[in-house]
């Protein structure tokens, strides 16, 4: 998608130069041949008007009339041409044909025109080139026409053309390929600007480089920095007015959750039930709450650079253990940690969000009373890595590509979740650069989930 | 024990006094920062539990005044803003816990109990977590009423345990504490006087909780009568 408007610009560029470069070159052509043509055809020309003049040299006015001694030796001086086949003729001054062939008629003289003058005829279908002299002799008017066939102006011709069509044709040759290249050439910072576009990070809102940006492209460039500005102011209000929602929505949901668990102790065996199931549903809504403003705060528009330290995972981990298990022991689950130090670079907020929602889902899916191990290490190439394991029967791998999706919820799935913790899960990760995969574990029946972070050297370089 | 409530929303005001006094707590509750500042100078409160969204005078702005002029009492921030960088600002200008908004009454008061209890640890001479009652001493335990033996390693553990909760001991904070006078201790030796603590405290309404790869933690069994468990 990113290469046809690149290649309809050359096209058109290659389109624009090529035909009036083919013309230029047919015109040198032409020129060349004239040039290199004229002299022979004056050469030979200019023997037919020796063989005329002979010719006429021959015509005898003598008291009975005009004659033409066309002798062995006249002839052989006239007819010695290999290629060619020459005619003759001589008109009296009556109109009469003194000697030669009828079909070179007479010829009336032509003002302007040299004497002999030359001339372009046909004769049995034949073109030939033919020598006109006119004589004002004591006995009339006398017109000594020759004429000879073109064979060797055409064999000339065709020589010089061949000979002019090889140099001529390299230049084509060279001019085509120095116009591609110098297209190709040309256009190449375009094909950078896009390609440094293209390998733009998603969550990537800030300015287009300026730099290194040919004076044609500056305007266009500029006019996309201004609009992904806009995009960004944009995106990031809808973001806070999203987050600032979520947050008021916390204080109401506190005191409903209070009053509920209040009444549920005074409440008597009757009520009880549904007053819990009451304070479940309280409890649901403000389980989304915090999950919208997880989303809010993990989202690219989400302007969080100011929270992203160096950390270890493993404190961080530490730090949520407490709160993770008694969650687990809600479903009668164990939690396992298996934790080494390993530093990642980032949001403390936002990856304990992570790992609060991997956690959650594998109470929420692995087995009632099931084990669930957390595990976090660097891998043997510097990559902080973090398992989060139960012993469920995990995602399907028809649906492993979809349950990144918000509120995407599996058919087999019950529990009562929106569907969004993978979202979160993938939208931080994606903002930390790290990557979500599932893993089927050989040794242990189960199903983990893994998330890599880069090298914290790695990050620290790229400036996140 | 007198606590001092500042929040503004009515409900959760009404809700948290009424379930703190269900606990035998007793509450004072304002709903604004300078009534909050006139209020700690009349009375000694054994805590305060500050919301941060107050109306004019913030909760930050609450607690860095009453340190200012000298408040030391413990100080437990109560907010919507549950994120890190509220957590870390209210630590800073000098509170001592936060619990995010909506929250469990039963975590409340957990906490508000393990506060007020590390705040006396210094001058009380006892340590009390549910039926457990510990002379510091006398370095002995009273279950129920009862005196239970315990050996030193036994009892350093317990105090340890018990002037955390409801938070986690990590193995490495309980080597460090104990390994201080003779010989190293090892994580395994750990989890023996562990499992032989849990052996005495069989029939207390504590249970000591094994994080693997964490440490311990000891949580109160709720009785019945008592708010909700927290965590359904």
């Amino acid at each position: 998608m990113n290469d046809r408007p690149q290649q309809s610009l050359r096209q058109r560029l290659l389109r624009h130069l090529l035909w009036p470069l083919l013309a230029l070159l047919l015109i040198s052509v032409m020129v060349d041949y004239q040039v290199a043509y004229t002299p022979t055809e004056d050469a030979y020309d200019h023997d037919l008007r020796d063989d005329a003049a002979v010719l006429a040299a021959k015509v005898q006015v003598a008291e009975e009339g005009v004659q033409v001694d066309l002798s062995e030796a006249t002839a052989a001086a006239i007819f010695s041409d290999s290629q060619d086949h020459e005619y003759i003729a001589v008109w009296g001054p009556d109109g009469r044909l003194l000697a030669g062939n009828p079909a070179l008629g007479p010829a009336m003289p032509k003002h302007g025109l040299s004497n002999p003058y030359l001339d372009d005829d046909v004769i049995d279908g034949k073109p030939v080139r033919k020598a006109v002299f006119h004589m004002n002799t004591l006995k009339g008017a006398v017109t000594v026409i020759i004429a000879e066939t073109t064979n060797k102006r055409q064999r000339a011709g065709m020589n010089i053309l061949l000979a002019l069509m090889a140099p001529n044709l390299l230049l084509i040759l060279a001019a085509l390929g120095l116009v591609y290249g110098g297209v190709t050439r040309a256009l190449r910072p375009l094909v950078a600007v896009s390609q440094a576009i293209a390998a733009r990070d998603p969550s990537d809102l800030g300015p287009l480089p300026g730099r290194d940006v040919p004076a044609e492209l500056a305007p266009v460039v500029q006019a996309m920095s201004q609009f992904i500005e806009r995009l960004r102011t944009n995106a990031q209000s809808q973001q806070d007015l999203f987050a600032n929602a979520a947050h008021q929505l916390k204080t109401p949901l506190a005191g409903l959750q209070t009053q509920l668990e209040l009444a549920i102790a005074e409440s008597g065996e009757s009520e009880r039930p549904r007053m819990l199931a009451l304070l479940s549903v309280s409890q649901r809504i403000a389980h989304l709450t915090h999950q919208l403003l997880a989303l809010a705060r993990s989202g690219p528009e989400a302007d969080v650079s100011n929270e992203t330290v160096e950390l270890d995972l493993m404190t961080l981990i530490e730090e949520g253990a407490s709160d993770w298990y008694s969650r687990a022991l809600s479903r009668d689950c164990e939690l396992i940690f298996e934790l080494s130090p390993c530093r990642v670079i980032g949001s403390a907020w936002l990856i304990k969000e992570l790992l609060a929602n991997l956690i959650e889902n594998a109470i929420a899916y692995g087995p009632e009373g099931g084990d669930i191990w957390v595990r976090c290490g660097e891998d043997g190439t510097g990559h902080a890595v973090v398992d989060v394991m139960d012993s469920g029967m995990g995602i399907q791998r028809s649906e492993q590509e979809k349950v990144f999706q918000r509120f995407y919820r599996s058919p087999s799935a019950c529990g009562d979740g929106a569907g969004l913790g993978l979202a979160i899960v993938k939208e931080i990760a994606d903002r930390h650069r790290a990557t979500v995969g599932f893993v089927h574990a050989e040794q242990e029946a189960g199903f983990c989930v893994r998330v890599t972070f880069p090298q914290a050297q790695a990050q620290k370089n790229s400036a996140a | 024990m007198r606590l001092l409530l500042v929040e503004d929303d009515p409900l959760v005001a009404s809700g948290v006094v009424e379930g703190l006094e269900k606990a035998c707590f007793q509450v004072d509750a304002v709903t604004a920062a300078e009534p909050a500042l006139a209020a700690l100078a009349l009375t000694r409160y054994d805590l305060a539990i500050i919301d941060l969204g107050l109306p004019r005078m913030s909760g930050y702005e609450l607690i860095r005044h009453s340190r200012a002029r000298g408040f030391a009492l413990p100080v437990l921030i109560l907010s919507a803003q549950n994120t890190v960088e509220g957590r870390v600002s209210g630590l800073d200008v000098g509170a001592d816990d936060f619990l995010g908004k909506p929250f469990h009454l039963v975590e409340l008061i957990a906490r508000i109990r393990a506060l007020v209890r590390r705040s006396h640890a210094a001058s009380s001479p006892e340590l009390v977590v549910g039926s457990l009652r510990l002379d510091l001493g006398r370095r002995s335990l009273n279950l129920d009423g009862k005196p239970v033996e315990l050996t030193g390693r036994e009892w350093d553990i317990l105090q340890l345990l018990m002037l955390a909760t409801p938070n986690v001991v990590t193995k490495r904070q309980l080597v460090e504490a104990l390994g201080q006078w003779d010989k190293e201790l090892t994580v395994n030796a750990i989890e023996i006087y562990v499992s032989r603590l849990r052996g005495k405290l069989a029939g207390a309404n504590v249970i000591i909780r094994t994080l693997r790869g964490i440490g311990y933690r000891l949580d109160e069994c709720p009785a019945q009568g008592e708010a909700l468990t927290g965590h359904e």
